[in-house]
């Protein structure tokens, strides 16, 4: 399954519902699809509040495929590559310590490392695409 | 961003009109919260029974008010819908603060039981 979305927080909103809307047709619920939700919120967000930031409009393309129980998640946008081309840590200390409770942001790649699994990050041509793969517990397979 | 406030004897009620804190609202729902927030009594009571949906932008967004509001003055959480209750789980946001299963349990009312 294939989405295309605009590169402004409203489009990926809307992009956010229709995407629900799929993984509840495929069966996924419960926890998984909160876990789904999630996900996407923040890595769709990632693309524009970072990547696309006060660049054009651009597309990011949005593929989803559910093999077994794998939900198998690719983004790819048309924005600025990672910076030093790679996937962000989880900042150090966001768990835990007093002073990192308080933080205003970061949660989002805490968010993104504590959900998927197998995330792969490659710039090609200009184009970004992070891939991940969610495990959904609560999928029941035939036989 | 629609938010309104409601005085209480111990406690100021703001409740949350919006289904979603996310992204794309996070920066009006803190400066909404700021304004309401100003010379209120020292416990705040979010009524989150309306949202959802929330993101780190919101998150990071309510952490701001809690910060805002400095150490003398206390911002708890009422009534999160199953999304917001799992990311103040995982980002371990749910130990830093009170979180209430309504605004009237908050309050010290009973249930209303059906």
């Amino acid at each position: 399954m294939q989405l295309c979305l605009c590169s402004n927080f409203e489009d990926v909103r809307q992009g956010l519902h229709r995407i629900t809307e799929i993984l509840k047709s495929w069966d996924i619920g419960g926890d998984d699809l909160l876990r789904a939700e999630i996900l996407l919120a923040e890595v769709l967000n990632n693309v524009v509040e970072h990547a696309c930031a006060d660049l054009p409009p651009s597309e990011i393309d949005v593929s989803l495929e559910l093999r077994g129980t794998d939900l198998h998640i690719s983004v790819n946008d048309r924005g600025r590559a990672m910076p030093e081309g790679k996937l962000p840590v989880a900042q150090p200390g966001l768990r835990g310590s007093d002073c990192a409770q308080f933080r205003e942001g970061g949660y989002g790649w805490a968010l993104i490392r504590d959900i998927a699994s197998d995330l792969h990050y490659s710039r090609v041509s200009g184009r970004n695409t992070l891939s991940m793969t969610l495990q959904c517990t609560e999928i029941v397979m035939p036989g | 961003m629609h938010l309104t406030a409601e005085p209480h004897p111990d406690a100021t009620v703001i409740t949350v009109g919006e289904t979603r804190i996310d992204a794309a609202g996070a920066i009006a729902f803190k400066d909404r919260m700021r304004d309401l927030v100003g010379d209120t009594p020292p416990r705040i009571i979010l009524d989150l029974a309306g949202v959802d949906f929330i993101d780190s932008s919101g998150l990071g967004a309510i952490v701001a008010v809690m910060k805002l509001m400095g150490s003398d003055r206390k911002l708890e959480l009422a009534a999160l819908s199953p999304i917001v209750q799992k990311v103040f789980r995982l980002t371990r946001m749910d130990s830093v603060f009170s979180i209430h299963e309504t605004a009237d349990t908050a309050l010290g009312r009973p249930r209303l039981v059906s």
